[in-house]
């Protein structure tokens, strides 16, 4: 696949020597830090991937569209429109790098394929126009209809290049839609496009919950009369009940090894919120109140669990010490603060408060102290953090009916996902790549 | 002695053969046609009498049986009338609360009152109790609160002597709300307790 490993090599080194020995290689290379407060889109240019022959020549348009897609979805780039270019765009010639500045970009993806048989080999190149060089080139062997996976693969290599980190172009999410009128299981790309339906039950089903392997989603159902935890297998899709308590049985959270989950039992006036292992066998009891204990979240150590309870007269968030066994109370402003999700990260953790009559998404540091409001305008629910914690998935109902929303894990680039019939709530992102 | 009993034989058999005979003729005379007039003999109108007059009688027995039926099917009517407006009477009126409480206030627990007497009245009526609430909040906190309104709702029945295996609860959080409004009015109508028998 790699045509140009040399290349790549030796830019590499080069930088790392400029920026000396003491330097570790990686942060070299990072070209945004997208941990500062105000981020500076980087203006990126992608013409159309030129053909070398006429067959499929819609394909080199398509592939140019959806990798500016993938890296405006990131929130990190500006994607310009290609005819700002004095001369033919897709032009295979060499690179005029002063004529391609004066587009205003700073990066430019060039592509080219051709079809040889049923095979398709497409070459995506990444050229710094500032510095007039070459910072990536690829070789992908793949067939047409593929073309997605190699550009979502590159997508994710600029986006290494650039930032250091891995993007999620090849994750899947889940939520709940009432495209057929009842609540199901759905799920889709990380984009919101390949929309699937994964359940029908024809009831009320709830809080889908990706296990830490992706190959399982936890969720509440009332599908046998009463609300109780089930597992969904994917992609088999059989379903195995876990929890059948008497009382409700709601709110699964993955334990960080995917071996166990946290579930809230409520019956009789008790809550408890205890950790059952895959099968629903009680691991241990994890809290028990008089009140309202629901909606765990795991520390990504596993360590320390954050969960919703109404011990102080109001729903408010409150973090468990799994070892010591004692449990402090994380928020303090507003009078109903519920659906935490801590960050993979382990730095934040998101949460929907009432501000002002409406819903909105905040996050905390674990230890406490001031929270952050990320959302305006309409209710704002069920956030999820993206498996590398720079995005948050949430429900929204701001353009009227609940959908699902997305945005960087400081409130910016916020962008709807899903447009389909019906209501979308209650979001999770896959924490496995798909291609894995 | 053996020839009285061989001229006792011979009568039997004479006598035997004679209506097997006789049987056999009526059957050919059917058969050629005859079968379908109305008889004609003594014997015959007699046995059509008869038959007439089985027939009157089952029909005035069939009158019996559906006047009886009738009786009991309007009974039953009114029974189910009776249970319906009675199941209608327990069902119909709901118990509501405040934003995010659970507590009942003096007015549900008279609403109350009246269930456990209901109950009283029809000791082998089973009923369960739902739990609902309104639009605001998280769904997932909103499932355990309507739990708890049924929580309570059954609680205080018990203490009302009603025995607990009688009741049943579940919640339904803010999955099925009675008003789909996003107004106050339509909110203080979905935080209810409902109760349906079972």
């Amino acid at each position: 696949m790699r045509k140009y490993p040399l290349k790549i090599l030796g830019f590499l080194i080069a930088i790392g020597l400029f920026f000396g020995a003491y330097v570790p290689l990686l942060q070299a290379v990072v070209y945004l830090d997208i941990d500062s407060p105000s981020i500076k889109k980087i203006p990126v240019i992608i013409p159309n991937f030129k053909n070398r022959d006429s067959a499929e020549a819609g394909l080199g348009e398509a592939a140019a569209a959806l990798l500016g897609h993938d890296l405006d979805y990131t929130g990190y780039f500006r994607i310009l429109d290609p005819r700002g270019y004095i001369g033919a765009p897709d032009d295979l010639g060499p690179i005029d790098y002063k004529a391609w500045s004066l587009t205003g970009a700073e990066f430019l993806v060039k592509g080219q394929y051709n079809l040889e048989g049923s095979r398709l080999l497409l070459t995506l190149r990444l050229f710094d126009l500032q510095k007039g060089r070459q910072l990536l080139a690829k070789e992908y062997d793949t067939v047409p209809k593929d073309y997605k996976k190699a550009v979502h693969r590159f997508a994710d290599e600029i986006l290494f290049l650039l930032t250091g980190e891995h993007g999620l172009f090849q994750t899947k999410i889940a939520f709940i839609s009432t495209n057929n009128g009842k609540k199901e299981i759905y799920s889709a790309d990380f984009d919101g496009t390949n929309f699937q339906r994964l359940t029908q039950f024809n009831s009320i089903t709830l809080t889908p919950r990706w296990s830490p392997r992706g190959n399982e989603i936890a969720f509440t159902s009332y599908k046998d009369g009463a609300p109780n935890v089930y597992l969904l297998q994917i992609p088999g899709l059989q379903t195995t009940r876990i929890s059948s308590r008497p009382g409700v049985n709601i709110t699964p959270a993955w334990y960080p090894d995917g071996e166990s989950l946290a579930v809230a039992l409520n019956n009789k006036g008790t809550s408890e919120i205890l950790q059952l292992n895959r099968s629903g066998t009680v691991v241990q009891k994890l809290t028990q109140s008089w009140g309202i204990d629901v909606s765990p979240s795991w520390s990504p150590d596993g360590r320390q669990m954050a969960f919703v309870s109404n011990r102080s007269g109001s729903p408010q968030i409150y973090i468990l010490n799994t070892a010591s066994r004692e449990v402090r109370r994380l928020t303090f402003q507003g009078n109903y603060n519920v659906n935490p999700a801590w960050s993979p990260k382990g730095n934040l953790i998101a949460f929907a408060g009432r501000a002002g009559g409406q819903f909105q998404i905040f996050t905390i540091s674990p230890s406490g102290g001031e929270p952050q409001r990320l959302t305006n305008g309409g209710n704002n629910e069920s956030p999820d953090f993206s498996p590398d914690g720079r995005m948050i998935l949430f429900s929204s109902n701001r353009h009227g009916k609940s959908a699902i929303y997305i945005m960087n894990s400081n409130g910016s680039n916020q962008r709807r996902l899903t447009f389909t019939a019906g209501e979308q709530f209650s979001p999770t992102w896959c924490p496995k790549k798909f291609d894995e | 002695m053996k020839a009285k009993n061989t001229f006792w034989i011979f009568i039997f058999i004479f006598l035997t053969s004679s209506l097997f005979i006789l049987s056999c003729s009526k059957k050919t005379i059917k058969g050629e046609g005859e079968g379908t007039k109305p008889p004609t003999t003594t014997e015959d109108e007699a046995a059509a009498r008869k038959k007439v007059q089985i027939k009157e009688s089952d029909s005035g027995l069939k009158e019996k049986t559906l006047s009886e039926e009738e009786a009991r099917r309007l009974r039953e009517e009114e029974q189910r009338m009776r249970a319906a407006s009675e199941k209608a009477r327990f069902e119909s009126e709901d118990v509501y609360f405040e934003f995010d409480q659970y507590i009942l206030s003096d007015t549900a627990k008279q609403v109350l009152d009246k269930k456990a007497k209901w109950l009283k009245d029809f000791p082998n009526a089973k009923a369960q109790v739902e739990g609902h609430c309104d639009e605001r909040g998280s769904a997932e906190y909103n499932l355990a609160l309507g739990q708890k309104r049924a929580d309570a709702v059954m609680q205080y029945l018990v203490s009302l002597g009603i025995n607990a295996n009688r009741l049943s609860t579940i919640s339904y959080g803010k999955e099925k709300p009675l008003d789909p409004g996003h107004t106050e009015d339509a909110w203080s109508k979905n935080r209810r307790a409902h109760m349906v028998l079972k």
